[in-house]
């Protein structure tokens, strides 16, 4: 081992050892490391959970949903009304859907739309795996999961309803 | 690892030769660290238009034709010279498509290309959609991302660097150090620099003491 080598940082040569690790698919947990190095536990403690998420979320490729980047379309004013349902807010936004606080008016009652965005109306595939989403949540049934009670179409735009709790 | 390695020496060798499927082998382990540079660099308004295998397949006809004169005289290991010459032909690129604009091309780091979920709307939103749905995990990573890139972006240029090439293209320390132009003890030191400025700042950012820290 040269002298340059050995100038290095001694926690980031197990840092480049555990990114090599984890690219392979390996899991190593903090603790193989603190116990084996002890004098370094306290850094790599700090350290490493920043360098999984480097790792983890760090790719560019394969990102959720293709090619389009935020522009005006997409931050246009939501809409007032869609079919029976005034807009209040939107309080959302997700990698497939913009969540509004809206009133259904006929009955008084406050609920959640997810709206599809436009742009992701051009791509049929998005539209099927919104209104899969849509149905498939319907079908749940959970405490924690606020039931959908409506999905729709208005003026080219698609949403589904949920009770805003 | 600032030399090539004996196997890459052997395979360089016959390469040079003409053996072409031994240099096809030779590209082949390269591409999808150079798959990985493209993306990350490529500007987003090129995105779309131009297929990251296309810039690189020009770097390797590049690197075909220059080959006899790398082998002579190798100025870097065969990773990083074909790196070089790869960034070369996006500069090109961007040169080509984005004229005067080009200059700020690849400034910043540009992890997500989705459309820009508001933040600290995603937990929001999950909770709205329910934690189950394909969509709500879409978006809380989406989430994740945007806000590794601007806590990527608040930091200084070299510190990005570092840990871009560190964890974007998977480059080693012998490397990064080389790309840059520093001593490998030098980039040793900046990459831990780096990764304790970044947990610093994803921590302070809202939400980011829950998330972040373990």
């Amino acid at each position: 081992m040269s002298i340059e080598s050995s100038s290095r940082d001694p926690v980031e040569k197990l840092a480049e050892e555990f990114a090599a690790r984890y690219r392979r698919g390996e899991r190593p947990s903090l603790t193989e490391y603190t116990e084996q190095y002890p004098e370094l536990a306290e850094q790599i403690r700090d350290l490493f959970p920043a360098l999984v998420i480097m790792e983890q979320f760090g790719s560019v490729a394969g990102s959720a949903s293709g090619p389009f980047r935020p522009g005006a379309a997409d931050r246009a004013p939501p809409p007032e009304h869609l079919g029976d349902y005034r807009i209040l807010r939107e309080v959302g936004r997700g990698g497939m859907g913009i969540v509004y606080e809206a009133v259904q008016e006929s009955l008084g009652r406050h609920v959640a739309l997810k709206i599809l965005p436009f742009h992701q109306l051009m791509n049929p595939i998005h539209l099927e795996r919104f209104r899969r989403e849509a149905r498939a949540a319907a079908q749940l049934h959970h405490t924690n999961i606020v039931p959908v009670f409506g999905i729709g179409e208005a003026e080219g735009v698609h949403y589904y309803v949920r009770t805003d709790s | 690892m600032s030399e090539n390695s004996s196997q890459t020496e052997r395979l360089l060798r016959a390469a040079a030769k003409g053996d072409k499927e031994q240099w096809g082998a030779l590209l082949a382990r390269h591409r999808e660290r150079l798959r990985r540079m493209v993306a990350l660099r490529m500007d987003h308004r090129l995105q779309g238009r131009i297929d990251a295998s296309d810039v690189i397949q020009e770097a390797y006809l590049e690197a075909s034709s220059r080959l006899a004169d790398y082998c002579q005289q190798p100025a870097m290991p065969f990773f990083l010279w074909l790196r070089f010459l790869t960034s070369q032909k996006l500069l090109e690129l961007h040169r080509h498509h984005l004229g005067a604009q080009a200059r700020d091309a690849g400034r910043e780091v540009s992890l997500y290309r989705g459309s820009l979920p508001a933040t600290n709307s995603a937990a929001l939103a999950a909770q709205l959609l329910g934690h189950l749905t394909q969509p709500s995990q879409a978006a809380i990573r989406a989430e994740m991302k945007i806000r590794l890139q601007e806590a990527l972006n608040r930091m200084e240029t070299l510190d990005r660097e570092v840990l871009a090439l560190r964890h974007f293209e998977h480059l080693n320390n012998a490397e990064t150090a080389q790309t840059l132009g520093i001593q490998e003890s030098a980039a040793s030191k900046r990459y831990i620099r780096a990764l304790k400025r970044l947990k610093a700042i994803l921590t302070s950012m809202p939400g980011g003491r829950e998330e972040f820290s373990v």
